[in-house]
């Protein structure tokens, strides 16, 4: 049976690709993650669920990190929530206030950077054009500052005698010329420029006209990953609820649970309210109709 | 077409060889091929600079090791001097990077390496105080490696912060690095202890019972082939250090 799918464009690849859902068992675990909180682990979870959810994408793992956040946005506001509703702090006067951000809005805007082309990508020749290596933005989510895990996530292609030897990149990328690092160094600089002023989140603060919290594009700072696990988090026990509530009070088979998206279950959560709303309501008719006085 | 691994490494090595640069080596007075830098290489050098704080015991060990994989020409690197290191790593800098380093034109000072005078008194001396003779000489790098790994391995569980600790080794281990020769006159005749027949620990032994007149005189010395080596690596006065963080970018 074909899944349902949806879609989301992505400037790095300048493709549309498909996404599956995001299952309730899966997200499950991937809140245990970020739980756990421990990083290294957290980003490795996220490159699978994108490799499993993407099924159409030979390569996702290699995809930029901004075309990845872009679908883990996705996947978060099309099977979790479409709104991301947040406590933040006002920077000046300290008090706190809560806030809801549209994710479809984020998605559009990191789509829409309008950043110079070769920030997403650019060639450079060694030897007289025998070799060709093309870089690109860093693939994983969060780099440490003294990280050299970046050099290979920057290396997009490798053309040696003009054949394209990139499948063997991990295996040949220590033996590339010294050059190679030099232009990886420029490159990153280049981009992490052209990145500065973005930012993934920017709310004012009601207290502080001037004032604003921001969560940069930062792909140094923690800040990236640090965005992910607030918009996957949610209290662990809570889902345990949930899975308790749906199957002892609901009937719901747990198979259909596991299976659903979490926005799914919140549907049936939202029908039993509402069922139940509406059963008050006839009560509370059925008791006015037996006591006229009642106004 | 398609390559499997070893084919494509073996392409990028010719390709590395094919791409050779010339580095002129000062106390062979003549130019040897070398291949550029590869990216594990330079990788290794910037790792290096995490390892060393206080010392750069990791990049002159790393470096030696980039010499001689590099070296196109047969070359005898135990025989060449600290102060061709300098201008190996100034030339591999400058061709496989970039020639500016702190606004420095590498090539220039590259260039203005090859007018400098060697003179024998800058490679040696003699020192005669009281009943010893001690020869020294510009420590060659097979010397300087061998000392340093065992400086190595003697500090790998001494702490940066026990500077105490650090500088004592670091001093016997330097000294020792310039003697060729000890004589010691008795009224027998004459005893001689030729230190590139002894090992490293060996020669710390006998260096540590040499009276502090005689370790003073060694450290002028040392001074001055440390003030002739910094020659190759300064221009108008302005002097590169070339250690892991030369190789940065």
């Amino acid at each position: 049976m074909r899944q349902f799918t949806y879609t989301v464009y992505l400037p790095g690849q300048k493709k549309t690709v498909q996404i599956e859902e995001l299952k309730f068992n899966r997200y499950k675990h991937l809140v245990k993650n970020i739980t756990n909180d421990n990083d290294e682990i957290i980003i490795s979870f996220f490159d699978e669920l994108l490799k499993d959810l993407c099924i159409k994408e030979e390569n996702v793992k290699d995809y930029s990190f901004l075309d990845k956040l872009i679908l883990l946005l996705t996947v978060r506001s099309v099977c979790v929530s479409p709104e991301l509703e947040l406590t933040g702090t006002c920077p000046e006067t300290k008090n706190t206030f809560n806030f809801s951000v549209k994710l479809v809005d984020l998605i559009d805007r990191l789509q829409n950077l309008n950043l110079p082309e070769d920030v997403y990508s650019i060639t450079k020749k060694y030897n007289n054009g025998n070799l060709i290596v093309e870089l690109g933005m860093p693939s994983i989510l969060n780099v440490g500052i003294t990280d050299l895990s970046i050099i290979n996530t920057v290396i997009r292609k490798i053309i040696l005698n003009n054949e394209d030897v990139t499948n063997v990149k991990e295996e040949i990328a220590d033996h590339l010329p010294a050059a190679v690092l030099k232009d990886i160094s420029d490159y990153i600089n280049f981009f992490s420029k052209s990145l500065s002023d973005v930012t993934i989140l920017s709310v004012k603060s009601p207290f502080a006209m001037n004032e604003a919290i921001e969560i940069p594009l930062n792909l140094f700072s923690s800040s990236i990953i640090n965005f992910l696990k607030i918009c996957f988090k949610r209290n662990l026990m809570s889902l345990y609820e949930l899975e308790y509530f749906l199957v002892n009070h609901l009937n719901i088979d747990y198979e259909l649970i596991r299976d659903a998206t979490p926005a799914e279950l919140n549907i049936y959560i939202n029908l039993f309210k509402e069922e139940k709303r509406q059963e008050k309501d006839r009560m509370s008719k059925g008791n006015k109709a037996l006591n006229p006085l009642q106004p | 077409m398609s390559s499997n691994v070893s084919d494509i490494l073996k392409q990028l090595e010719t390709l590395n060889a094919s791409a050779g640069i010339s580095v002129y080596i000062p106390s062979l007075k003549k130019a040897v091929r070398f291949k550029n830098l590869n990216l594990k290489q330079q990788k290794d050098l910037l790792k290096s600079s995490i390892d060393d704080t206080l010392t750069k015991l990791s990049f002159t060990t790393k470096f030696y090791n980039i010499i001689q994989e590099n070296a196109i020409d047969i070359l005898d690197i135990n025989k060449l001097y600290t102060f061709d290191r300098s201008a190996i790593a100034l030339s591999l800098r400058a061709n496989g990077l970039s020639s500016t380093y702190n606004g420095i034109n590498l090539n220039d000072v590259i260039t203005q390496t090859q007018t400098i005078d060697i003179s024998p008194e800058s490679l040696g001396t003699t020192l005669n105080v009281q009943d010893l003779t001690v020869n020294l000489e510009a420590p060659t790098l097979g010397v300087d490696r061998d000392v340093n790994l065992t400086t190595t391995a003697k500090l790998k569980n001494v702490s940066d912060k026990d500077v105490k600790t650090l500088v004592g080794e670091l001093f016997v281990h330097e000294i020792v690095k310039f003697i060729k020769s000890i004589t010691f006159k008795t009224e027998s005749g004459e005893q001689i202890v030729n230190f590139s027949e002894l090992k490293v620990d060996d020669k710390i032994t006998v260096t540590e019972q040499l009276p502090s007149t005689v370790t003073g005189k060694i450290l002028d010395y040392i001074k001055s082939y440390r003030a002739f080596e910094s020659k190759f690596v300064t221009l108008n006065e302005i002097s590169v250090e070339v250690d892991s963080s030369f190789f940065s970018v």
